[in-house]
């Protein structure tokens, strides 16, 4: 028994909030619930999961927005990103505001998580990878029987991150996925935070920003 | 403008993709990083073709010029609440965006 995957586009950006289900116990993590709390639990319900964390790539709204109305309806815990990501959650309302969200007060994660962590859902466990560039915290979950990566806004098909933000930088970004992510093999498939998956391997050898060949 | 007919392909083929779509619509794409706006005035579709040829020159200069720029958070927040009808064009990965000025009416 492994894992099920359910992804659900959430927020007008569209955002990849995936449940991942713990096939042998019925435990489920979600990752990155951005908003649309109504939809994700509906998923929840479809897989017949019962929740017992959320898990964060990152601090960014559409990423988070909707974790902390989630611990409070489900009684559950909150983990990751990494510590770094703090200034991005703690900007929440003032993002928010900005962008047409709703409302999203600030919140503390229970647990930050660091590179070389693992987090379980149910009986299954995933590795932690902190992977900075496109925010300073961001981290990227590896489940390594399925060979499946959640990588938030690192990657996705045929692009990278955007790193115009307040502590974003492009090297990072490019030497987390470059050294990262990809020794992780190619045939890790991705769920991104936006867009199609991918898996790695493809990447290697399409992707202008992060192609091999543009490395030597 | 040119008409069609006296477009090479490439021209033509991205005259042809050029449609207008709602800021809104766009968002997921702004998200991704992969949103370039193009000022007013400006050829899209020779920008287009510019960027699929990879003249990193020209695009220097419009970028220098404040021509062709990427969507900061302000003005992403202003088009969201304005939520304008714009020219848009894809250029894997990216998706170029143009406002509609009357004379485009």
């Amino acid at each position: 028994m492994s894992i099920k995957v359910a992804i659900v586009p959430v927020t007008q950006y569209q955002q990849n909030c995936s449940i991942l289900k713990c096939e042998s116990s019925g435990k489920a993590a979600i990752v990155d619930p951005g908003g649309d709390v109504a939809r994700i639990l509906d998923a929840v319900a479809q897989m017949d999961a019962t929740v017992e964390k959320i898990l964060l790539t990152h601090g960014h709204m559409d990423h988070c927005a909707a974790s902390d109305v989630l611990r409070a309806q489900l009684a559950v815990p909150i983990e990751g990103p990494e510590r770094e990501d703090a200034f991005w959650i703690d900007k929440l309302p003032e993002s928010c505001q900005m962008s047409g969200f709703p409302h999203a007060d600030a919140f503390v994660p229970d647990r930050w998580l660091e590179d070389g962590d693992t987090v379980t859902v149910g009986e299954q466990t995933l590795q932690v990878f902190h992977c900075p560039g496109h925010t300073p915290g961001h981290v990227v979950f590896l489940h390594e029987g399925q060979k499946l990566a959640w990588v938030g806004d690192v990657l996705f098909q045929g692009s990278i991150g955007r790193t115009d933000f307040p502590r974003g930088n492009h090297a990072d970004l490019v030497a987390s996925i470059r050294e990262k992510l990809f020794p992780l093999g190619d045939d890790i498939t991705f769920i991104p935070g936006h867009g199609p998956t991918s898996n790695f391997g493809h990447e290697r050898k399409t992707n202008p920003f992060v192609a091999d060949e543009n490395y030597g | 403008m040119k008409t069609m007919a006296e477009l090479d392909p490439l021209r033509q083929e991205f005259l042809e993709q050029t449609a207008q779509i709602s800021w809104r619509e766009l968002q997921p794409y702004y998200a991704r990083g992969a949103v370039v706006l193009v000022a007013p005035g400006m050829d899209l579709v020779e920008i287009a073709a510019q960027l699929r040829l990879d003249n990193k020159q020209r695009f220097e200069e419009w970028l220098a010029e404040g021509k062709v720029s990427g969507v900061t958070d302000a003005v992403a927040a202003s088009l969201f609440e304005e939520n304008p009808t714009v020219w848009a064009v894809v250029v894997a990965p990216w998706v170029l965006v143009q406002r509609i000025t009357t004379d485009d009416a």
